[in-house]
């Protein structure tokens, strides 16, 4: 049934909702910070990007053909 | 200051609205990671809004709301979801969940709902609109007193809270309450979304043009 055959694409596309958005929120956060953040917590603010972005690719790479 | 809990399985994602709320000036008082320790978490911390993700290991968030609202009633519950699904925001808007954000969206729009929650509104992602509006979910929410149907049909037709006093000889604060509960019970996001969904629902009728010619 078509429905069947999207439910692997329907999955993915809601498991990459969760760390997108810790990419999209930091990422977004650390544009827009006007020198209130300490180091410390930019260098943590830029991990997560960084954590997140490799989630996506993880979950990218386990669903590619 | 809102006293809100996250309740999210994704532990990045957790600990990043953690983050990202606390910069934002909420007082994020903890989080959970399935529905038995978001009950728990709820229970001792007695929060003003609780954020809850629908899907998690041990359950699902709506059931979780249910729950929450009957031991809290005085509990605001924000939905936050990957899925823009028909059915599950059906049931969400069931719930008595007051807020339905999707994770497609930006983080402000997340600050936005939340604020809007917290404020004693109501907010249902912009994305969801078209689902909103269809026949099947208006059937969905609670019917309108007869008059609450006046007063969104007067407002509809353009009168001002002020002139649907005057005219049904109640004070303008009444107007506003029964406004305020019908865009609850209609789970819209404002008041123009409440009359339209209130049209579609076939809850009001504007009177065309030639009726009054």
């Amino acid at each position: 049934m078509a429905s069947d055959e999207l439910a692997p694409l329907r999955k993915l596309v809601h498991d990459l909702r969760s760390p997108l958005a810790v990419v999209e929120g930091f990422a977004t956060f650390l544009a827009r910070d006007e020198g209130k953040l300490t180091e410390e917590q930019r260098r943590d603010f830029a991990q997560r990007v960084a954590s997140g972005a490799a989630d996506m690719r993880k979950l990218l790479d386990d669903a590619a053909p | 200051m809102t006293k809100l809990v996250v309740i999210d399985d994704h532990e990045a994602l957790r600990s990043g609205l953690e983050v990202l709320l606390s910069q934002a000036g909420l007082d994020v008082v903890g989080s959970a990671g399935n529905v038995a320790a978001g009950m728990d978490l709820v229970d001792h911390n007695e929060p003003d809004l609780a954020l809850v993700d629908i899907r998690l290991p041990d359950g699902s968030g709506i059931d979780l709301t249910r729950q929450l609202l009957q031991r809290h009633p005085n509990l605001a519950v924000v939905l936050y979801t990957g899925d823009a699904d028909a059915e599950l925001l059906y049931e969400g808007l069931d719930s008595g969940a007051r807020g339905y954000v999707l994770k497609a969206g930006s983080m402000d729009e997340l600050l936005a709902a939340i604020h809007q929650v917290a404020d004693g509104g109501s907010y249902v992602d912009p994305r969801l609109d078209r689902i909103l509006l269809s026949p099947r979910a208006t059937s969905h929410v609670p019917q309108l007193s007869p008059r609450e149907r006046e007063i969104m049909h007067l407002m509809a037709e353009g009168f001002t809270a002020e002139q649907i006093g005057d005219q049904i000889t109640v004070s303008v604060e009444t107007v506003r309450t029964h406004v305020r509960n019908v865009i609850r019970k209609l789970q819209a996001r404002n008041r123009v979304h409440a009359i339209a969904i209130a049209l579609e629902r076939g809850e009001i009728q504007l009177e065309s043009p030639s009726d009054g010619a």
